[in-house]
This record gives structure tokens, sequence and C-alpha cells, in this order.
């Protein structure tokens, strides 16, 4: 079935509904994040196939996100999102942006990371 | 009227047919989850060893579908591809909607896990808002209490409006109560508390659409309206269903305006900074958390997943790589030495078979064709089972438990290098031992068109058939160097291989697969039901591609039969009209050019051929009757033997050269030639039963690409060769 290609999400999501925030906002590609660090979504941008897979897998604007690993050979990161752990691209996650401030109030756990 | 098998009702069974009110009740039941959560094993617990797998009309999906006999009618189930979303962007997403679409009887069997309950929810919120008649089968509930969460289904079925059943797919646990809440099942609600502005539009757009689902979809902008294909109404190959009648039609009526409304209302929203695509999924998930809040409690104390602690080792950025080599040896070998002495075995009995036809009261030429064409193409086939059925069933076994994703996960930043998914590293490396299990297995690649680049690519690697060609011409030509020549060509045919994968990149349309991938929970899958999944694949394969091999297996035994009216055989005749095509590079003996024919058929039958028109042709053994009984079963057992002793041993060993072909080949050919006729060997069509597996996955056009591709390479790389050492 031919799909119309939904246009690249340009909005961020609406603001997180925990609470105002009054740390500075530092927006950074999930890509720039070291392993081990958890940051709050603020925006998926990319190819619009990427987006949907990523919304449908739970990792979404206000969510936060753990880096939990990453692959050899420049290969993808591995995310989790929520409970669901999730290969992603680094250039398909240079396009996930994240609140470099906004530290997961549930950082990774110990034994989940490599 | 007996007893139903599965919910113990008789004559209150409404599950197919008529229903106790008098309701009709579907009599087709679609089973929709997202990956890996049960549905295959859900299917092959309500219908057994009904289960057939086949091809959705029109694609090389692969779609399960058996018919479950009740005693109170037929039902039939499909198992249609794990799907996130119903307005999936992945090939095997996209059956699923024009499925549900196509097929007013449908009943959706929505297959939960339970211990991603809240991921899972989003899709039942789109199966609720689709509006076919639902009922949710929740499965690993049992996994989700050992992580602390009991999930209530009553809760569930409070939320959703529809029957909620736990089930243990695997063990059959909970199905008899499945079946019985089907006669319950039901359109459901799911209240999405979408933003007032987009629940505007959508009240709008479903005046003119089907479902709310259609109209929030095509207000997200993830789907057309006007592209309603012709397909919504399929049936998948080897199912008994028919879908036919039920169909959509090829654009219905309302398509057209749904599409301009939506494009309007989409417009609209914009302009007033209300992004639908994002609101309408970010909206869903909200829902799926808030039921799934309700719907869970904790429960005892929950385990670390030891998957966290698996993926600790598998998935480290220093070990993981040793680890990725260490699992794809593995899966090779396991294919090769579990299925080698099997295909030994069929030999055997192929030659006890072909000896006793021969010694039949027939005329000389039909007890031949007997042996030659119809017990040697029949048993060319059979020789794929083994290999097939082992290869498949590790292949499910890797996936179902979760290790596939991980073997993606740490080969893709190399394969990413070619442009290609990380899990193509599989086929690459299976074909290694065999071309053909190598491209069945591109069936787990995600895009077609990296399924087709990589099925193009893999016939230059050399598989063992090739090995002992090598072997025999190394030894008689470079017997000093004759480590460093193999090595050369197991060098050269990787460097084709990749060659073909970046020649084709560009020229093969279609997306490629999406850096996004679920790492799943590792699971034990049920052996069973692999097996008998591995079996059903075999079985189809078998029926696709063994009337090609077949005939082309006859063609080759009446050219090696056959002769003309001055005495010549006809083998001989093509053989010499061939010649001079091969004479630029450097293969102008009839004899050897010959035996690239019967090549065809398998690599290691050169050999043979080339003994034959070299060095004469030995005395057909005869076998008695009881004679070929004992050797069949002597076979058997040594293939027993051989089984277990092959789990240590080297899958890649090859018999001892044949000395006396060895040196009439080293007579009669320089050494120009004879790397030639290695490198020859090593890329043109590696077996007919590799070219029937393109083109059952791919089609006879690819098929064709693939041996004119393979023809080409080989001849200008021969020829190069020829030219550097001739």
């Amino acid at each position: 079935m031919e799909k119309v290609e939904p246009r690249t999400p340009v909005s961020a999501a609406p603001p997180p509904d925990d609470g105002a925030r009054d740390a500075p906002c530092e927006l950074c590609g999930l890509d720039r994040l070291a392993c081990g660090r958890a940051a709050r979504i603020v925006k998926l941008a990319g190819a619009p196939r990427t987006v949907k897979r990523l919304l449908a897998l739970g990792v979404r604007p206000s969510t936060v996100c753990h880096v939990v690993g990453r692959s050899p050979n420049q290969g993808p990161l591995h995310l989790r999102a929520g409970s669901v752990h999730v290969m992603v691209r680094a250039d398909d996650a240079a396009h996930i942006l994240v609140d470099a401030n906004d530290e997961a109030h549930d950082p990774v756990p110990e034994e989940a990371l490599p | 009227m007996n007893a139903c098998s599965f919910c113990g009702l008789a004559k209150t069974c409404t599950l197919a047919g008529t229903g106790a009110d008098g309701a009709p009740v579907a009599r087709r039941w679609y089973l929709v989850g997202t990956p890996n959560t049960g549905k295959t094993s859900l299917i092959n617990a309500l219908a057994g060893a009904h289960l057939e797998i086949g091809n959705w009309s029109g694609t090389t999906i692969e779609v399960a579908s058996a018919t479950a006999h009740l005693a109170c009618g037929t039902v039939e189930l499909i198992d249609l591809p794990g799907a996130y979303t119903l307005a999936g962007s992945a090939p095997d997403e996209e059956v699923v909607l024009p499925a549900l679409d196509g097929d007013d009887d449908a009943l959706v069997v929505n297959v939960v896990d339970a211990t991603n309950l809240e991921r899972d929810l989003t899709l039942t919120a789109e199966l609720v808002e689709h509006g076919r008649p639902l009922v949710v089968a929740l499965n690993l509930a049992d996994q989700a209490r050992k992580a602390g969460q009991e999930v209530d289904p009553a809760a569930l079925e409070a939320a959703l409006g529809v029957p909620v059943v736990e089930v243990a797919a695997n063990t059959g646990t909970g199905v008899g109560a499945l079946v019985s809440a089907a006669a319950r099942a039901a359109v459901g609600r799911a209240d999405v508390a979408y933003p007032d502005a987009l629940e505007r539009a959508a009240g709008r757009l479903q005046a003119h659409a089907p479902s709310r689902w259609h109209a929030l979809a095509a207000l997200a902008g993830e789907w057309n309206p006007a592209t309603v294909p012709a397909t919504a109404a399929s049936v998948p190959v080897g199912a008994t269903v028919d879908l036919t009648d039920a169909g959509a039609p090829d654009e219905p009526d309302w398509a057209d305006p749904l599409a301009a409304r939506a494009e309007q209302e989409r417009g609209g929203l914009l302009a007033s900074g209300i992004d639908a695509f994002l609101d309408v999924a970010e909206a869903r998930h909200r829902f799926a958390h808030a039921v799934a809040g309700r719907a869970t409690r904790p429960v005892g104390e929950a385990t670390a997943s030891p998957g966290d602690r698996v993926d600790r080792v598998v998935l480290n950025p220093w070990l993981g790589p040793f680890v990725l080599l260490a699992g794809l040896a593995l899966t090779f070998h396991l294919t090769f030495a579990l299925s080698d002495p099997w295909v030994g075995f069929l030999g055997e009995v192929q030659g006890v078979l072909a000896a006793w036809a021969e010694a039949l009261p027939l005329p000389a030429l039909v007890g031949s064709f007997l042996s030659g064409a119809v017990i040697e193409g029949v048993g060319t086939v059979v020789a794929f089972v083994p290999v097939l059925f082992t290869l498949y069933a590790l292949l499910g076994f890797l996936e179902n438990a979760g290790l596939l994703a991980r073997v993606a996960y740490l080969a893709d930043g190399l394969m990413r290098s070619l442009g290609l998914p990380g899990r193509a590293v599989l086929p690459m490396v299976l074909s290694l031992g065999c071309t053909v299990p190598a491209v069945q297995s591109t069936k787990m690649l995600e895009q077609p068109r990296d399924r087709l680049r990589v099925a193009l690519a893999i016939p230059s690697i050399p598989c063992g058939a090739r090995l002992p060609v090598f072997v025999l011409l190394a030894a008689a030509f470079v017997p000093q160097y004759a480590g460093l020549v193999l090595t050369g060509l197991y060098v050269f045919g990787f460097v084709a291989t990749l060659f073909t994968a970046f020649i084709f990149r560009g020229a093969l349309k279609g997306d490629t697969a999406t850096g996004v991938m679920e790492l799943p929970d590792y699971r034990l899958p049920p052996v069973a039901l692999v097996l008998r999944i591995a079996w059903v694949r075999t079985k189809a394969f078998l029926a696709g591609a063994g009337g090609p091999i077949l005939v082309v297996v006859a063609v080759v035994w009446a050219l090696l039969t056959l002769t003309l009216p001055g005495g010549t055989s006809v083998f001989e005749a093509v053989s010499r009209g061939l010649a001079p095509i091969f004479a630029p590079i450097g293969l102008d003996d009839w004899r050897v050019v010959g035996a690239l024919i019967p090549g065809l058929v398998a690599k290691e039958v050169m050999i043979g051929s080339m003994a034959l028109t070299f060095t004469g042709a030995d005395a057909a053994a005869s076998v008695s009757f009881l004679g070929g009984l004992q050797h069949v079963a002597a076979s058997f057992l040594e293939a027993i033997r051989n089984t277990v002793a092959g789990l240590w041993g080297s899958v890649l060993a090859t018999d001892a050269p044949d000395a006396a072909l060895g040196s009439r080949l080293a007579g009669a050919l320089s050494l120009g030639s004879a790397l030639s006729l290695m490198v020859f060997s090593l890329l043109y069509v590696p077996c007919v039963a590799t070219v029937a597996a393109i083109r059952k996955a791919f089609g006879t056009r690819y098929a064709a690409l693939s041996v004119a591709w393979q023809l080409a390479i080989a001849y200008v790389a021969a020829l190069l060769v020829f030219l550097a050492f001739g």
C-alpha cells in the first residue's frame, strides 16, 4: 500500500506535565550523550519513517531516554525508553533532540550498563 | 453435535457460523500484535498441525495461516506480521491494514505482551478505533509477574470494552477461554483524549471515513485514503481462506473526498500550530500509559531482568565483536554439521535407488532416465531438506530468542559501510556453506531492496560445493601454494560480493531499512513450534523450487546420455560448440567447458564430469535388493554417528583430490587456464537450486538478472586472470 509520507514534524511535544523546569535548556542530539547518561526528549526530527518507528516504540517527546551502550565500528546506539530497548543508528539519534540539562529522574540501572 | 475441542461447549458454541443468539460470527480471525508477542505460538496452540506458511498475495511477505476445526464449524486463523502500528511503514507491517480493511467478516485477536503492556496498548487503541470486532489475548502475564507486575485482565476489559483473556500461548493455557471469549468480541471503545481542535477535525472527517482510525490516520498524514490498493482483498498463498469476496473495491467512493478533506483539515491544524502526526501518537501513548497504569499493580519482589546482565556481555563494545564472530561461527557450524551427515545419507539412498532402477528389466534408455533424471533430480531437491530444515530451525530460534536483533546491532556498523543492514551479515556467512539457505535467509531483512541486493551478491561467496573443485585444481597445478591459492579465491569471492552489492546499491529502487529496531527481551522459544515452522517453511521451498531443479537435471541427463546420428554424444557436441566462447579465457578444451554444464546442477558434479571425459567411466556397481537395504541401514547409522561427531569437527572438510584426474588435467591445461577455470567456477552461477531459490523469492526477472550478472563477472574476472597468468 502506498503511503503518504508524513511531513517532518516541526513542533516540539507538549510541555512536560511534571512541572516547569528552571534550568536553561541545552538542546543536543542524543548521539552526543555519553553511555550511561539519560535525558528527556524534546523533539524528534529526521526521516518520517524513522520518526514513525520511534514513536511506535515509545521513543517520543517528553519521555526520558537512556543511552545504554554503543555498538562497535561506529555502529548504532542502544537506548532504553521506558521498558523498551531500542537500537538507533547514530545519525538517526542525532535528530533526536534532548535537553542535556534535564537529567532523567530514573537513571539507567547499574546492571543495565555495559 | 460433538463438544468443541477448544472451549468444551457444544450447542452453545458460537465461534463459527451462528451465535447462541442467532447472530452471525466471524469465520476469519486475524491475529494482530507487535513483533515477538507470541502470535505464532497462539495460532499453533489453536490449530496445531494445520499450520501453513505462504506469501501474502502480491508480496514476498510471509504469513502463517491455519484452519481450526471446531465442532461447531471451521475458523480460518491468519497470523499477520508483527506491527507496531496499523499505519506501519515497514513492508511486513503494510499488509496488516489492507487485510483488516478488506474483510468485513474479520475478527481481530489482538495478542498483547503483558511485559510491554504500555507499548502494546497503543496498537490496541488503534485497533479499537479501527472498528473491527476485537478480543484481546493477554500473553506472557507470567513473565510480567516475575518482573513484579500483575496485569488485571478485568481492568483492561473495563477500559477497552472488549473481552480480555489471559493466555500462555507457548503452553496453550487459556486458549479455550479465549475461544469462548471470541464469541463476545466487540468493537470496543478507546477514550483517547486528543487535543480539542484535532478531535473536532477528526469528528468532521469521520462522517466520510469508514472508521475513526481512518479519519485520524488521514488527518495525521500517516495514510492516504486515495491510495487504497487493490490488494486490500488478498489471499495468502497456502491458506484456505478466500478473501476475494470480502475485499474492498480498488478505490472506494469515500477515498478521494476523504483525502481532500483531510488535506484541508491538516492545513488548518498546522496553521494553528497543531502537528496532527505527533499529537495523535502522543494522545494514544497517554491513553496507553493511563490504561496500563490502571490495569497493573506491583506484585512480589521484582527480579532484575537476566537479559540486562546478558546484554552487558553480548553488547559490550569490546567483547561484542568477539561474541558476534563466535555466534556467527556457531550458527554456520551447526547449520552444516547437523545437516551434512543427512545430506550424505540421502545421497547414499539415492545411489541405491539408482542402482535398483538400472537393474530393472527395462530398456536401457528408460532405466537411465529413471536413475539419471528422475532419481537424480528428486535426490538433488531432497538433498536440501536437511540443510534448509536445520537453517530454518536455527533462524527461528535466533529470531524468537531475541538473538538475531543483537546480531543486527553488533554488525550494523560494519554492514552499514556497504549500505546494508546489520542482519545481512548472516546470509553472507551462511553462503560459505551453501548459497540456497543463504538466499532463503534474506527473508529476515526488513526491506525488499536489501533482500534482493544480498541475494544477488552472495552467489559470489564460495560455497562448500565449490571447495572440492578448487582443491582438485590447486593440488594439480600449484601443490606448493595450494593454501595460498585457496585463500586468494575466498578473498576474490568476497571482493566480488562487495562489488556486486555496491553496483546494485544504486541500480535497485526502494527503501533501505530504517535505522531503528527494537531489541526484544531474551526468551526461550518453544522448540516444538520452531521445528514445526522450520518444516512448514522447508516444504514451501520444495514446492516452489523443486520443479525448476527437476527440469534442469533432466536436461543435463539428456545432454549426457543422448547421442547424435554420427555416434557423438549431445554433450560432446554442445561442449565443442561452446568451446570457442571460452577460448579467450583459456578454456578451449571441450571436456573442461562441458564440465561447466553439469556444474549447474551442483559444483562438485564438475569433478565427476571431468573424470568421465578425461579418465573414462567407472563400471556401475550393481546392488542387490537386500544389499541395498543393508547399505541404506548402515548409512543411516553412519549419519547418526557423523551428526554427533560433526558437532566437534570441521564442516568444510573435503575428500582427498583424485590424483589420476589431477595429473590428466595438469597435462591438458596450462597454469593460466587452470587459474581461469578456478575463478570462473568461483563466480559463475552457483547451482540451479540457487537460481530456483532466487526465482521463488524475487521472481523470474531477478533470477535471470542473477544468472546474467554471475556469468558476466565470472567471464571478465577469468579473462583478467588468464591474461595475467596465461
